[in-house]
């Protein structure tokens, strides 16, 4: 009783953080699930056995990609709108998509200047549905959830000749008082030959309007998906960047806090897990060791060292009242850790590198992590004692080789549609990929 | 044992310090070579460096795949093109200065496979021309190269099996080049010029962006890739059967190496008028570099133990 008790608490916390971006708790609303990244949700499938239930596959030419340079599609924002299940994901091909989560149909899409790498983030601003994503064209777009008509877009650098490409991280929506903020990291880099430049920037824009309320440099390196937690009281962005560095700003101008520097590059986001003080931070270095650290002071609680770079996002779950950090590794293992003593609790090795991040949710009243390895498989674990309970063969690579640590990879989402939970995966073979429990099954 | 850096480049992990301790240990090395002391002062450079970069940095310099990376970051990422030219840069100074210093006083990986001919009785097995030994090393050999293929199979990664296991390959070439030496003993020159055609090769696949791993990677560069680690033990174990095989035939950087050390400012110069007898030649150079009449410059480790039998001379242009 006293267990489900603190499960039941736990779920609320997550939901609580969810709520504060206006999105439902079992929405998937932009990067591992929420504000602090925990990539828990509290979408709960009732047969173990998942079955495919549709795929989506974008239009346009798939022969531009290049390996090592993006995903194929980003990870995607699974939301209810006004009645209607969404999955927005964008994609390589410069197309931004929403598509019926019940049935796989697309419902409208956006066309880009550029890429989609990043996942989206859904959210109700003013009571209006939107969709924010940051595109490789340098420009962070907000659409309309439902219609995808632009609502606004804000163009970080205006284009030259000599720009490159930008890396836009994945955004989020925080709330300040009335307002709701829209924070995104862009990098931008220009070429010219005597004064070129690279730039990692934090925006922090009015996510109604657009309209930018501060920028803040914070590296010469791409800067990775920001989140968000109150220490004791005052709201801060966590963000790393690839030069190792972690920075917690003030969101409400932008000040730094503390600044760390850690052993290796940074290709990992933040996590948090929120208590009543400060929280704890959980970030994996390219040095392989995961982090805990004060969200308060940035003070290192504990780390563990992993076989191989970390370039995956910590997800955080509750299970019984203990919380668990669940990472993958280069090492081509998924851990878990004790959340509080940096205990390993188990590891499961798979066949290859696993790069993106894991998603918990529940499967027949079990917690259960999904994860994907460049084994090609999308794996199911008993969240508690890692064994696998189904995995899943996404078909070879269609590209001869990816270079490792170059590549962002996608990774798998939680969400409900039209009352019914789905696992959503955008596959590097340009589908997306939707998994429910069995029709006639106990759900 | 570091776990963040000690002296940060500008806020970034880039640690100077790294790069300090790399510019004094070769800067060490190159007033070491001329002392007279030069062979106690040699172990004690390659102790500290493979100490330091082993168990204390634990990180790999990546001085070839590092430096072709960085310049193709040029403009898009300075501060990886700054960390891939810092160790490229001082490296081929220091060998245009002292020649390949770094192979000889420096490297963690040579030091290891010498190590193996510091014991008398590996020595003896790996020196003694007798025919009943030479069928045991090559035994061995194929023990070994069996081993690998085993270990190889057992922990091949399930996608691009030819890309990811480059290392290994590398691994297994050491051993097949081992067994050619241990057959016919004069093709030691031939199979140590197949390096920089193994060099230009290791070159095209850098150049193509492929992530290629050492066997050192391994050892110092935090990288448990098993394709390495399957490098990393046929280097070690070629080394128990042919003095530094994989130094002799077919270390990249010990191949780019030795080309620019024909450039070099000071060079080991083999008495013109002395000569000695082939095996004597053997037990003091573990490279092979030295013959009854001859130094090979290219093959020359720096390491003075041909200096100090009195074979050789330290000469300075």
């Amino acid at each position: 009783m006293a267990i489900r008790a603190k499960k039941l608490v736990s779920v609320l916390v997550f939901c609580l953080i969810s709520l504060t971006t206006n999105a439902r708790c079992d929405d998937w609303s932009g990067f591992q699930h929420d504000l602090s990244h925990s990539g828990s949700s509290s979408v709960n499938f009732t047969d173990k056995n998942l079955s495919f239930l549709w795929s989506f596959s974008p239009t346009g030419r798939t022969w531009n990609y290049k390996s090592g340079s993006s995903v194929w599609s980003s990870s995607v924002s699974i939301a209810d709108v006004e009645g209607k299940s969404i999955v927005y994901a964008g994609f390589y091909n410069n197309n931004f998509y929403a598509v019926n989560a019940e049935d796989g149909s697309l419902i409208w899409r956006f066309i880009g200047g550029n890429r989609f790498n990043h996942a989206p983030v859904f959210a109700k601003v003013n009571n209006r549905s939107m969709v924010f994503v940051a595109c490789a064209d340098r420009s962070i777009y907000c659409l309309d959830g439902l219609s995808g008509e632009k609502i606004w877009s804000y163009e970080t650098l205006p284009w030259s000749y000599m720009l490159s490409e930008a890396i836009p991280s994945s955004p989020i929506i925080i709330p300040a008082g009335k307002l709701s903020l829209l924070v995104c990291a862009v990098w931008n880099s220009g070429h010219a030959p005597f004064n070129n430049f690279q730039k990692g920037e934090l925006y922090v824009l009015n996510a109604a309007t657009g309209e930018k309320l501060y920028s803040v440099i914070l590296s010469s390196t791409p800067l990775n998906s920001p989140c968000f937690a109150d220490i004791n009281g005052e709201p801060a962005v966590f963000i790393s960047s690839n030069d190792g560095n972690l920075v917690a700003l003030n969101a409400k101008d932008g000040k730094i806090i503390w600044q760390l520097t850690l052993d290796s590059g940074l290709f990992s986001s933040p996590s948090i897990l929120p208590d009543k003080q400060a929280g704890r931070i959980f970030i994996g270095s390219r040095f392989g060791n995961l982090y805990c650290l004060d969200a308060a002071t940035g003070k290192t609680i504990w780390t563990q060292k992993t076989g191989h770079a970390i370039d995956s996002t910590a997800a955080i779950g509750n299970i019984g009242g203990n919380a668990y950090v669940y990472i993958g590794s280069y090492d081509r293992n998924i851990y878990c850790f004790d959340a509080a003593t940096g205990e390993k609790i188990w590891n499961y090795k798979t066949g290859d590198y696993v790069v993106s991040s894991c998603s918990l949710a529940t499967v027949a009243e079990k917690t259960v992590v999904f994860a994907h390895s460049l084994d090609n498989k999308l794996y199911c674990l008993d969240g508690l004692t890692g064994s696998v309970i189904w995995s899943f063969d996404l078909g070879k690579l269609i590209w001869t080789y990816n270079t490792r640590g170059d590549t962002i990879w996608s990774s798998p989402a939680v969400g409900m549609a039209g009352g019914k939970p789905i696992l959503v995966f955008p596959c590097y073979d340009s589908k997306l990929y939707a998994f429910s429990v069995a029709i006639g099954g106990s759900n | 044992m570091v776990e963040r850096p000690i002296l940060p480049i500008g806020n970034t992990y880039l640690d100077a310090f790294v790069f300090l301790a790399f510019f004094v240990l070769l800067f060490f090395a190159g007033i070491a070579l001329k002392n007279r002391k030069g062979i106690r002062l040699r172990l004690f450079v390659q102790a500290t460096a493979f100490v330091f970069f082993v168990f204390i940095v634990h990180r790999c310099f990546c001085a070839l795949r590092g430096t072709i990376f960085s310049f193709q970051d040029i403009g898009k990422n300075d501060l990886n093109v700054f960390n891939g030219l810092f160790i490229f840069v001082p490296l081929i100074a220091f060998t245009l200065m002292f020649g390949r210093i770094f192979c000889g006083w420096l490297c963690p990986l040579g030091f290891m496979q010498e190590a193996f001919f510091r014991n008398t009785f590996i020595k003896k097995f790996m020196l003694d021309p007798a025919p009943r030994l030479k069928w045991l090393r090559l035994l061995l050999s194929a023990a070994i190269f069996f081993a690998a293929i085993f270990l190889l199979f057992k922990f091949r990664p399930k996608t691009f099996f030819f890309v990811q296991n480059i290392a290994a390959f590398w691994g297994l070439v050491t051993i097949i080049f081992s067994v050619f030496f241990l057959l016919n003993q004069e093709a030691d020159l031939k199979l140590k010029n197949l390096r920089y055609l193994l060099l230009f090769a290791w070159l095209v696949i850098i150049t193509l962006g492929i992530f290629v791993t050492d066997p050192w990677c391994a050892l110092f560069g935090n990288e448990i890739d098993y394709s390495s680690f399957v490098g990393l033990f046929a280097v070690l174990a070629s080394a128990v059967i042919v003095p530094m095989a994989w130094c002799r035939y077919l270390c990249p950087l010990g191949a780019a190496l030795s080309l620019v050390t024909k450039f070099s400012q000071v060079k080991i110069k083999r008495k013109k008028d002395l000569v000695i007898s082939k095996k004597e030649a053997r037990q003091v150079c573990y490279v092979q570099a030295l013959d009854e009449k001859a130094l090979d410059e290219s093959s020359c480790l720096f390491c003075k133990r041909c200096v100090e039998a009195g074979i050789s001379d330290i000469e300075e242009l």
